[in-house]
């Protein structure tokens, strides 16, 4: 049984675990009470230093500070879609939690599906807005589906749900 | 040019320590010496005039250290001598060495000091080998250095003997951790994988990649302006000892605006090519260097080298880019690349294969650069996957995928268990240089200055 899905349609919601969600909320809290006053604090100091205009030392504070207050706007927009994920994962087909064991191209892979902030494949976590990922929910095991994007076609066979 | 400069990005000067500056004010002065030594080696070659490598060859039968990667050959009373580069270049390499043990003085980092302790020793005694090793074992260092005799492309004779080069570098933190993600996820993959034929063949200390602002190079590697290099040569080492995988930011980024883009303007059509931004297009020349390096260093085997000879070359060099981008296409299903920046990959890739045919024209590529580059351009024209109408066309993407997934197979079967004969009638039919010479009319006004 084949199932193609065109990946590509990302949800609303973003999934966490609650590990998860407390590291995103601990990491805002922390940006906006302690490294957004810290990053203030620098730029102050620079000031001071003299010549803003070849003050290297003070371009940097303020490319710092922009890299955080982006980052407190995408937490912040983040974990108002946040979405913790209470369920334990089903091992009878794929859901967002999973760990899942599968066969693409002669190649046996495993991961964990997690939502897109908690995701790194390097760690084996990929997203469930990835391609590879959206595909999977939902599938239960000995399921053929097809991951399709406008280059790339993969047949993935799920092996194991865990 | 034999030496190169660079400046360093403000974050990267804030994140050294004082210590670190003083260390790296002290290795840009080492790399600028190399320079001298690259030149004085380039005057003198590797071999006598008038003597043909039959002699060499003959000769060496009875005294193998003529055909060493280190020594320098002489011509002595009608009798081949071979010199050790740490003897016939000793006026360079001592002061080089003094300095690189002051550099180590300064150092609090044990691992970094110890290796700098060890490149200094190996340039006066001639152990490069384990100066490697001890490279290989550097923790938590921001600034990362080389020096050495590491390339061969310019023993035209055996490509063996090697040539000095240096170059010092700070790591690129954010990009070095995305390069690794890269790697990892790759590498993951592959561990996992019974039948695939790269599994048994990463490192068991691993492959280390690093990003790295290199404030300074010198020697062969500033002089062709590599972007990336991979480190050792010597495949034992390698897996016994691990790897390490550089991309030079700096070069990468003139090469990409003296070379690549300039390409890119002029062998694509203009509707298509006003579809890829200029910074995308650059992170996937980055992108496209670290695939090609893992596309390479997945499908190493023992004894393919030898087995394969003259034809190892344009089959693992055709090999470390269709490999490669093959295996990007898990990074694309997992999410860690986009679809945009897999097209533009393959963009770069194409536009890679006519600055190598520029430069070696220009002579500063090797002959199996190109001669791999044809067989991967040969594989997309013959299938129909890129077409000329005064210039490429609208590339198709898919068609060049399935090209790509068909030839790596085709590749890696070769380099595993190929044999010589196979390998020779595979390039002698797919090594196409006409290809390059018709599609390069687009290349005329280009004027290449590296």
């Amino acid at each position: 049984m084949t199932k193609a899905v065109r990946a590509g349609a990302l949800e609303k919601k973003v999934y966490f675990t609650q590990k998860g969600l407390e590291e995103a909320q601990e990491e805002l809290l922390f940006l906006k009470s302690t490294k957004r006053a810290q990053v203030t604090d620098r730029i102050q100091k620079a000031r001071e230093f003299g010549d803003i205009s070849e003050n290297a030392e003070y371009d940097a504070a303020l490319d710092e500070q922009a890299l955080i207050e982006n980052r407190i706007a995408y937490l912040e927009e983040v974990l108002r879609n946040a979405k913790l994920i209470t369920e334990e994962p089903k091992s009878d087909f794929v859901v967002i939690g999973s760990t899942v064991a599968v066969e693409m191209d002669g190649e046996i892979d495993e991961f964990t599906i997690v939502g897109k902030m908690e995701a790194n494949p390097a760690k084996k976590r990929i997203s469930n807005e990835s391609p590879l990922g959206a595909t999977l929910l939902g599938a239960r095991v000995g399921e053929v589906v097809e991951v399709s994007t406008p280059i790339v076609k993969y047949k993935c066979k799920v092996l194991k749900i865990k | 040019m034999i030496y190169r400069k660079f400046k360093l990005s403000k974050a990267v000067i804030l994140r050294l320590s004082g210590e670190d500056k003083r260390i790296l004010k002290i290795l840009e002065d080492v790399v600028k010496d190399v320079a001298q030594l690259y030149e004085q080696q380039l005057s003198d070659g590797f071999y006598p005039s008038g003597v043909s490598r039959d002699q060499i060859e003959k000769s060496s039968r009875k005294n193998a250290t003529l055909l060493s990667p280190f020594t320098y050959v002489s011509l002595e009373n009608k009798e081949l001598k071979a010199v050790p580069f740490h003897q016939k270049y000793a006026s360079y390499l001592q002061p080089i060495a003094q300095k690189i043990e002051t550099a180590a003085k300064i150092s609090s980092n044990h691992s970094f000091r110890n290796y700098l302790r060890a490149r200094a020793k190996s340039l006066i005694s001639g152990d490069y080998k384990t100066a490697d090793i001890v490279w290989f074992s550097v923790r938590n260092s921001a600034i990362d250095f080389s020096v050495g005799p590491f390339e061969r492309y310019l023993d035209k004779l055996f490509f063996r003997k090697r040539i000095f080069q240096a170059h010092v570098g700070v790591v690129d933190q954010e990009l070095t951790e995305k390069a690794n993600q890269i790697k990892e996820t790759l590498f993951i993959s592959a561990k996992i994988s019974h039948n695939k034929h790269h599994s048994t063949n990463i490192p068991r200390k691993g492959v280390n990649v690093f990003v790295e602002e290199t404030p300074s190079t010198s020697g062969y590697m500033a002089d062709v302006l590599f972007s990336g290099e991979h480190f050792p040569s010597d495949l034992e080492i390698m897996q016994q000892y691990g790897s390490k995988i550089l991309i030079y930011e700096p070069q990468l980024k003139e090469k990409f605006e003296r070379v690549h883009y300039p390409i890119f303007k002029s062998i694509f059509e203009k509707r298509f090519a006003s579809k890829y931004s200029k910074e995308l297009l650059f992170k996937a020349t980055a992108w496209n260097v670290l695939l090609y390096e893992l596309g390479r260093q997945l499908h190493k085997f023992i004894g393919a080298r030898e087995r394969l000879s003259e034809f190892y070359g344009p089959i693992d060099e055709a090999n470390g880019f269709a490999s490669g981008i093959q295996h990007a296409k898990n990074l694309v299903v997992k999410g860690l690349i986009s679809q945009d920046e897999l097209e533009a990959i393959i963009i770069i890739h194409i536009v890679w294969m006519f600055a190598d045919w520029l430069l070696y024209k220009n002579g500063k590529a090797m002959e199996s650069y190109v001669y791999g580059n044809a067989i991967d351009l040969h594989y997309y024209l013959v299938s129909g996957a890129l077409k000329e109408q005064r210039g490429i066309s609208w590339p198709n993407f898919s068609k060049i995928f399935f090209e790509i997934e068909a030839l790596a197979e085709i590749l890696v079967g070769l380099l595993e268990k190929g044999s010589y004969q196979e390998a020779k009638e595979f390039v002698e039919k797919n090594a196409q240089l006409d290809n390059f010479e018709r599609l390069a009319k687009n290349l005329k006004n280009i004027k290449l200055t590296l």
